[in-house]
């Protein structure tokens, strides 16, 4: 019975202890302009992929206890379970679109000007977390990768 | 009669002590104060200030007002508002006409009010701002403490307004008239932006937009202006029509028309009207979505992805021959390799419609466009295929004509097909070092 417990204890701790139940994607593609463009795939377990727009990856890693904290908080925040909107205009050309999904939530805004109230800190901490780590690939790396 | 002489006797005396008392009320020393540092009213209805007086002065005292609209961006036009100051002291029951520079506290009273009467036009403008300036003319006669801060004044439009998304302005294109119909107030915050509310968009900019998008005869309807030279999007566009007609909204960012980037500072400089050709370059791609995705001559919204044998994307079914369907053939079919660069530019690596508008951005802002072969890369191929698309082609001299379009700063000319070192090596056609070499060597 103890054992059970123990078992079930270490069960629940993993579930809170997970970010998201489903990967979080965030897709930011280029605008006709000089717009941030990144994929970010963030798994459960806090690893992530970064990638430049075209899906050549940049660098991936585990998040830090720090970058998992504020990434929860903001998430929480969001508790928009079931959200499938869109929001803006499918046809407009040349602006940046951007497709999030994590859990049962998928949005796809387009444009950033239209990014509602609610998903402004994610989109903030995923530029932020872009800028910071792609600054730190090494440049030759980068033009490598790009093949 | 004794009885009556005393009555007279009193009343004299009355009157005497009662004018005695009169003379000795001569104040000229008092304590001044405003209500508040910031008011505001919507256009049509007035401005009112409350001054105060902490004891009543036995003389009229003159109050100079001044309008001050040197540090406020949103400054009041001369027409909003008539200039003459009135002014009240009971409680705004009758008004009093003062200049347009002065009103009077009148004797013996301790509250004024002051009045500015804004007009109500039907012209869609800014929230106005200005400061209202207060000096006590107390010359050598009052002795007047305290003081009245400026008063930062508001004056709210009341036209309607819809939102505006990324700009600060739409305008509605009617007959060669750009009729604004919109404006985000919150973004207007520097000159350049509040002069093209004011004063409208320069005719060099209306010019060009009008020649330019009137090419090809499908023109815009609408028309969003964006000024903000730190800002990421430079132009977009789009179909508004939901029955399947063409009725384009193009948004173009203008300040990189009139700033530029000093190469060696790299500081924002200003430049003549698209003396760069940057705009041009801009507006060339935008009117390059429009030839390849209107209604008209190039897609069929009307048939579904199921029915539709050719590429389809948004803007609906590429019809036959159309631009977008032979670019889609030629370029995006699994069995074609493309040499590098596959694209002109990083940008063109979006998606299908992109790809085709930048290159024929490309094609008329490139001096020339060297003829390739299947050896060259896929961004002169590209090229290629504009300059020998007669529905895009014709463009070309007439875009030319009408407006400085050259290739961004950045980017370099899309050269021949050398591509190959004299040991059969690829070289990218944007390599020019390289190029030069092979040929040399050949
Ligand atoms: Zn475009």
């Amino acid at each position: 019975m103890k054992f059970l417990s123990l078992i079930l204890l270490a069960y629940c701790s993993s579930c809170s202890y997970n970010l998201v139940q489903t990967p979080l994607n965030i897709e930011v593609s280029l605008c006709f302009g000089t717009c941030l463009s990144y994929n970010l795939e963030v798994l459960p377990n806090s690893t992530y992929v970064l990638s430049d727009f075209h899906k050549t990856r940049l660098t991936k890693g585990k998040l830090n206890s720090k970058q998992r904290k504020s990434l929860k908080s903001i998430l929480t925040r969001i508790a928009l379970e079931n959200e499938k909107k869109i929001f803006g205009d499918l046809s407009i050309r040349d602006v940046s679109k951007i497709k999030i999904s994590f859990n049962s939530t998928a949005v796809e805004i387009n444009g950033r000007s239209l990014v509602p109230q609610s998903y402004k800190p994610l989109l903030k901490w995923a530029d932020e977390f872009y800028t910071t780590n792609t600054s730190r690939v090494p440049h030759r790396t980068r033009i490598k990768n790009q093949k | 009669m004794r009885l009556k002489l005393t009555t007279l006797v009193s009343l004299l005396a009355l009157m005497l002590s009662t004018s005695c008392k009169k003379d000795e009320y001569v104040n000229l020393k008092a304590t001044i104060a405003g209500e508040s540092s910031l008011i505001g009213t919507v256009e049509g209805s007035p401005f009112i200030y409350n001054l105060s007086l902490s004891k009543e002065l036995s003389e009229d005292l003159p109050i100079k007002l001044v309008i001050d609209t040197t540090e406020t961006v949103k400054y009041i036009n001369k027409d909003d508002y008539n200039p003459i100051f009135e002014y009240s002291s009971d409680s705004g029951k009758t008004w009093r006409k003062g200049t347009a520079s002065s009103v009077t506290f009148p004797k013996n009273t301790k509250d004024l009010k002051i009045r500015l009467n804004t007009l109500d036009d039907k012209k869609l403008e800014v929230h106005e701002e200005f400061k209202l300036n207060f000096t006590v003319d107390a010359g050598d006669k009052f002795s007047i403490s305290g003081s009245i801060d400026p008063v930062e004044c508001i004056v709210e439009d009341n036209e309607n307004n819809i939102s505006v998304t990324y700009g600060i302005a739409i305008y509605a294109l009617d007959n060669n008239n750009f009729n604004l119909i919109a404006l985000n107030r919150e973004k207007i915050s520097d000159n350049d932006q509040k002069s093209i509310i004011d004063n409208g968009l320069k005719q060099e900019v209306k010019d060009d937009i009008l020649e330019v998008t009137s090419f090809g005869d499908i023109g815009i309807k609408y028309l969003e202006v964006m000024f903000d030279f730190s800002a990421d999007l430079q132009g977009f566009v789009r179909n508004v029509s939901k029955s399947g007609e063409d009725q384009w909204y193009m948004g173009l960012e203008l300040s990189r028309a009139y700033y530029t980037v000093d190469p060696v500072t790299k500081m924002k400089i200003r430049q003549k009207y698209n003396e760069n050709g940057f705009f041009g370059y801009v507006l060339t791609h935008e009117f390059g979505h429009i030839m390849t995705l209107n209604q008209a001559r190039e897609m069929d919204i009307l048939t579904g992805p199921d029915d539709c044998s050719r590429l389809y994307i948004r803007e609906g079914c590429a019809r036959e021959a159309s631009a977008l369907d032979g670019f889609n053939t030629a370029f995006y079919d699994e069995s074609v390799t493309l040499n590098e660069p596959s694209h002109v530019t990083a940008y063109a690596r979006t998606n299908i419609v992109e790809d085709i508008a930048e290159s024929f951005a490309y094609y008329n802002s490139q001096e020339d466009t060297p003829i390739s072969s299947t050896d060259s890369s896929g961004a002169l191929r590209k090229m290629n295929f504009v300059a020998n698309l007669i529905s895009l082609n014709k463009f070309r001299t007439p875009i030319r004509e009408a407006i400085n379009v050259k290739l961004p700063s950045s980017y370099s000319d899309i050269r021949a097909h050398f591509n190959r070192t004299k040991d059969g090596k690829r070289i990218s056609c944007i390599d020019h070092g390289k190029i030069a070499q092979a040929v040399k060597d050949r």
